[in-house]
């Protein structure tokens, strides 16, 4: 049994609830265990340091601090959450200054940071604590003849100086995830590259048509389906698919799969546990496929 | 040892669309992309044509994309490159129209830098105490004082002052791929960098304001490319944030990013959460509302909306000390 | 056909200066440049600039330092000059932006540099040129100016002893362009290209000395070839003097300071000249290290490193794989500075009415046999303003002149001409002999009969150039034509230089023979002039040297 103080972020437990399904789900069959953080707030949308900077620091700490007394690591499921508060994590660890005023704003809420806690994003976690070959192990259904393209994100890759979970130039994380489950990785050049959400509510043509042509690529590669270790990349590319489609112009009909859904396939959750109907684009076509997978 | 370079080819005088070459080279250890172009050049292909000038990482001229990623050729070692992809494809920068073969035409990158005022503004020119005065027998000058820390944001390491204008960060910049005509990292971080400088004679905040005007700083995508390939350690997107927590707290708040940001710190000064729905109302107003009807109203019927009010979380007292400390509480 | 009042060619320190002096007055100033500004080759230096701005400094002391350390062959008149007015061209630079590190009284902060009796070079980190260089184009982009980038200059033109334009080829487009103008400033920059193992960028091809002297105009002092003491081993890229300025230590094989030996007051931070070949014979007499000296900097501490040699650093690591917080940095002499230049006054003004010339491609010469580091970056803004201002002077009574339009016809027909070539030779593998030779022989010690082994190999591969064959026989940006015709330039540097070096019989700064190694004042105590005799011959003539203040003494230090 592991255990990881759960940080799902903010999209998870509302418009993405499904994702937070899929990851308890999986929790199960892979015996780890979540120790919620019900005080955890918000790690500020990836845009809080343009508010305050401090601000960032000082509710980030919080939650490493919260983790830090529990003596554990914390998970993400969303690659903001992970990117943030692996940065606050760096700063607070490299400088001192930063590490003093912060903790003198926790010790009044009764809390300390000392620089313990480890940030992983599930994709990294399974990979490293539980292992690809002990996942492979589990599965109960082979994602066989299903072209499966991994789409990254940005904020599991860059800045590697916060990041360090895979080579930002050339990542496997996901592929090899992929291959283990038996799926075939579709290699296109779009999938390091940015879904556009950050501006998604500033310039929707032009945010959508970052991940309009993402999918677009990975459809003409022969894509059946798409993956992301994101839940705000799925807004993009998922809930607002027909939007994109009209904003480059083109036809688009790729499911996109949360990353813990797909492993959840595998270990043989169904339509219903894996929240499928919350999707935009069907993902009928993928179980059908894959009931006929049967290890 | 042999290795093959694959290079973009394309000279719209005589060719049709672009093709790829294949040139086999000997290396030798050091060796860098840019040797090994050269060594093509003057040996083998005369025609392959790239730009290059000072190949110790200063003058800018020879970046390009190696194996899909925008570096300098000059400062990229063959050997780890061949280990990686186990050749060395080099094509032209992206984001920027294809002139011959690896050049392109980086007028629009030229004209961003220059949109952005790149010099001090509010100057006076006329000012007696500041005549050109070459020293007599004896004499001494004296200077103006500027101290350490009014420039510590552009003396270091990785600061912005150290931009050679390659343009990588440019050829890698999502929100450039998806609006051509966003200024793009290198641009704003020279905004940052007028900004900064204490010298600056900015009234009225003009540099901010039409910073945040459509195209500006809030049309970054926060893809963090700038930062991870910049070849001087400079961190443009570091910068546009900078330049974003400045313009709010400088009560610049008419762009629909500005809005966007000060609506999730507000959410999380209430409950601790992001409120989807209030962001999403905040940013883009009524007609933004509008606009995505049809998007929430399918969303919405497969039960994706979140509640219109949200719970709070735990200790939100923690929250609100947080921000009483910053004496960021709303007025 | 383009017409302007002046024309300025070369964007790199000099050449912005001169504009934007110009263009702060409203003047029709244009820039021509073979790459876009901000690519100048002035980018790359790193050390510092030199100003006495200190209270216990003198612009005088100055003056001196640079006097001796031209092996009293600079001229005094000049020097005063630039000297005197260098404090006053900081503080104008640092009112145009360009951004200095601050010592702990709010003013700019300096540290020591080779040959000066003061810390008085001023520094932003270990990239001053390039901080300067970004600074003046900013300017330069505030005073709206036009510039053609991507344009070679091939010929200058002149009408009756005036000039009246420059001939450039827009590699961009494969076309040639006339542009008229009543003045011209050539600011060109300098030939390192002309040795293997230099500092110097690929661009660094010594055009606008060559073109200057095929218009007639003398070339000045071509022999002194400064050989600069630190760059790295394989690649001879620059190590700032500013790493020695710092503290730090050259070593040999046996872990020595062996500048003890060569200059015991001064040790690492004395001239170029006296560095290099302290360097070069310790390496000669079985004492380096593969072929390198040790440049040790760890003493200096991680944080100090961190702060002020941090573009060393990354180079260090980046080029030869060397941490130099942890490991000694090998290094070796290598060609850097040209002396010698296009003659000018301390106006910039030439043999030619209305032709300029400004920076390292001129020779005034404050320089004279060798050159104290940080004066370069000094001299480039100096006289760049004072050839602006003279150029603005005399745009209020210049006339007008004819254009020949003839010698446009003329490059292009020569372009042409060498496109179609299909030779054997390949002008790339030719450079490389040359520069090797050069290397070798017109080095940094040099010998009657090893010289005239040069000037064999450049008349050898003058012949040889006659049957290049060029590739690329386009017209859109066709770079395989520019390289073979510049090219041709480093030959005929090459040329001046190697028989400059066979004329000048005596060793003076950074020209040392081992056949004629002391200095002497009484036959030698003059300029060399080189100018072109008819098409094909160099001829010789020689200048006296203002001696106002410091009269000649024995150089040690």
């Amino acid at each position: 049994m592991i255990t990881y103080a759960y940080y799902p972020g903010c999209v998870a437990q509302e418009s993405g609830k499904e994702l937070d399904n899929a990851t308890k789900f999986i929790a199960d069959k892979l015996g780890i265990n979540l120790i919620p953080m019900p005080e955890a707030s918000c790690c500020g949308g990836g845009v809080i340091d343009g508010f305050d900077k401090n601000l960032k620091l000082f509710i980030n700490g919080r939650t490493l601090a919260l983790a830090e007394k529990d003596g554990l690591d914390i998970m993400t499921i969303c690659n903001t959450c992970t990117l943030t508060l692996s940065e606050v994590n760096e700063e607070l660890i490299n400088n001192p200054e930063s590490l003093e005023k912060t903790n003198e704003y926790l010790a009044k809420i009764g809390l300390k940071y000392s620089g313990k806690v480890k940030v992983k994003h599930i994709l990294y976690a399974v990979r490293d604590d539980i292992g690809f070959d002990k996942l492979k192990e589990k599965a109960v259904k082979s994602l066989k003849g299903i072209n499966i393209a991994p789409f990254y994100g940005c904020h599991i890759l860059r800045p590697s100086s916060a990041v360090k979970f895979d080579d930002p130039e050339n990542p496997q994380g996901f592929e090899e995830l992929i291959k283990a489950l038996g799926g075939e990785p579709v290699s296109y050049g779009r999938r390091t590259k940015c879904c556009g959400f950050q501006t998604i509510l500033v310039n929707e043509a032009t945010s959508t048509s970052l991940a309009g042509n993402a999918i677009f690529e990975a459809q003409e590669k022969n894509a059946d389906v798409m993956v992301t270790p994101c839940p705000l990349c799925h807004l993009s590319l998922d809930t607002y698919q027909t939007v994109a489609a009209k904003s480059i112009n083109k036809k688009l009909s790729l499911p996109i799969l949360h990353l813990p859904q797909l492993i959840g396939i595998a270990l043989g959750g169904d339509y219903a546990e894996m929240g499928f109907s919350r999707h935009n684009v069907s993902l009928r076509g993928i179980m059908a496929k894959v009931r006929q997978n049967e290890i | 040892m042999e290795f093959k370079i694959r290079a973009y080819r394309f000279n719209p005088e005589i060719d049709e669309k672009p093709y790829y070459k294949e040139y086999t080279v000997e290396d030798y250890p050091g060796m860098t992309v840019l040797n090994a172009l050269i060594k093509v050049k003057s040996e083998i292909d005369g025609t392959l044509s790239f730009r290059r000038s000072c190949r110790s990482a200063i003058c800018g001229s020879c970046a390009m994309k190696i194996n899909g990623i925008s570096k300098l050729a000059c400062k990229t070692q063959v050997g780890p490159e061949i280990e990686k992809f186990g050749i060395i494809n080099v094509e032209p920068l992206a984001n920027m129209p294809v002139i011959r073969d690896l050049i392109v035409d980086q007028e629009s990158f030229f004209d961003k830098i220059k949109e952005i005022k790149p010099y001090l503004l509010g100057q006076r020119e006329d000012d007696a105490r500041d005549n050109f005065h070459a020293l007599k027998e004896g004499e001494k000058i004296s200077q103006p004082v500027y101290y350490k820390y009014e420039f510590q944001n552009l003396t270091g390491n990785n600061d912005t002052p150290n931009c050679i204008l390659c343009e990588c960060c440019y050829s890698e910049c999502g929100g450039v791929v998806g609006n051509p005509k966003y200024l793009g990292p290198a641009a704003l971080a020279k905004l940052y960098r007028y900004c900064e400088d204490p010298r600056d004679n900015d009234k009225n905040g003009s540099r901010l304001v039409n910073g945040s005007k459509p195209d500006g700083m809030w049309d970054c995508v926060h893809c963090q490319s700038c930062e991870e390939f910049c070849p001087k350690g400079i961190s443009p997107v570091k910068s546009i944030v900078k330049l974003h927590e400045r313009t709010i707290k400088n009560s610049i708040t008419f762009s629909a990013g500005a809005k966007h940001v000060v609506s999730i710190a507000k959410s999380i000064g209430e409950t601790g959460r992001l409120d989807e729905i209030k962001v999403a109302f905040d940013s883009g107003g009524i007609s933004g509302l509008i606009n995505d009807l049809p998007m929430a109203f399918g969303a919405g019927l497969k039960g994706k909306i979140p509640p219109l009010r949200l719970k709070l979380i735990k200790d939100m007292d923690d929250i609100r000390l947080a921000y009483k400390e910053l004496d960021l509480e709303e007025k | 056909m383009l017409k302007h009042d002046v024309v300025i060619v070369g964007a790199g320190l000099a050449g912005l200066r001169a504009a934007v002096e110009l263009r702060k007055q409203g003047i029709d100033a244009i820039i021509v440049s073979k790459v876009y500004p901000t690519r100048s080759h002035s980018g790359a230096a790193q050390g510092g600039v030199n100003a006495a701005f200190d209270e216990n400094d003198s612009w005088e002391s100055h003056f001196f330092d640079t006097v001796k350390g031209s092996d009293y062959l600079g001229d005094q008149d000049a020097i005063e000059i630039l000297t005197s007015e260098a404090p006053a061209n900081i503080l104008d630079l640092q009112k145009m932006g360009v951004v200095f590190n601050r010592n702990d009284k709010g003013g700019i902060a300096q540290r020591p540099f080779g040959g000066q009796s003061f810390p008085r070079s001023c520094y932003y980190a270990d990239a001053v040129g390039h901080m300067m260089l970004h600074g003046l184009f900013d300017n330069v982009l505030k005073y709206k100016t036009k510039i053609l980038y991507e344009y070679f200059v091939t010929s200058l033109v002149t009408d009756n002893g005036k000039v009246s334009g420059v001939v450039a080829y827009d590699i961009k487009n494969g076309k040639f362009e006339g542009i008229a103008a009543k003045a011209v400033l050539f600011a060109t920059g300098g030939y390192g290209q002309v040795y293997s193992s230099n500092t110097n960028a690929l661009i660094n091809t010594g055009d606008g000395m060559a073109v200057s002297i095929k218009a007639g105009v003398p070339l000045m002092d071509m022999e002194f070839v400064q050989f600069h003491p630190t760059t790295l081993k394989s690649t001879g890229i620059l190590v700032t003097e500013g790493a020695r300025g710092e503290g730090a230590y050259l070593l040999n094989s046996l872990g020595v300071r062996f500048m003890s030996k060569y200059a015991p007051k001064a040790m690492e931070l004395a001239p170029r000249d006296v560095v290099a070949r302290a360097e070069q014979t310790e390496i000669n007499e079985g004492r380096g290290v593969d072929g390198a000296i040790l440049l040790d900097v760890r003493h200096l501490g991680k944080e100090r490193i961190m702060e002020r040699l941090p573009q060393i650093m990354q180079l260090s690591i980046d080029f030869e794989g060397v941490n130099p917080i942890y490991e000694p940095i090998p290094i070796r002499p290598g060609a850097h500075y040209s002396m010698g230049g296009i003659k000018t006054d301390y106006n910039g003004r030439t043999a030619i009415e209305g032709y300029y010339s400004a920076g390292e491609s001129a020779c005034v010469s404050v320089h004279g046999a060798n050159r104290l580091g940080g004066n370069s970056l000094l001299d480039t803004v100096v006289f760049g303003r004072r050839a602006g201002i003279d150029i603005a002077e005399y745009l209020k009574t210049a006339d007008e002149r004819k254009f020949d339009e003839s010698i446009v016809k003329r490059d292009e027909e020569a372009f042409e001409k060498l496109k179609k070539s299909s030779g054997k030779e390949r002008h790339g593998l030719l450079k490389s002999e040359l520069q090797e030779e050069m290397r070798a022989d017109v080095g940094v010690f040099r010998e009657e009969n090893a010289m005239k082994k040069a000037l064999e190999k450049i008349i050898e591969l003058k012949e040889r150039a006659k049957n290049i064959g060029i590739d690329d026989k386009s017209k859109t940006f066709n770079t395989d034509i520019v390289e073979a015709f510049e090219f041709n330039n480093i030959l005929l540097i090459a040329e001046v230089i190697t028989r400059g070096a066979i004329l000048r019989k005596e060793s003076r700064g950074a020209h040392y023979r081992t056949d004629f190694p002391e200095r002497d004042d009484e036959k030698w105590l003059k300029h060399t002039l080189a100018t072109l005799d008819g098409k094909e011959n160099i001829k010789f003539d020689f200048s006296e040297v203002a001696i106002t203040k410091f009269k000649p003494q024995p150089r040690t230090y």
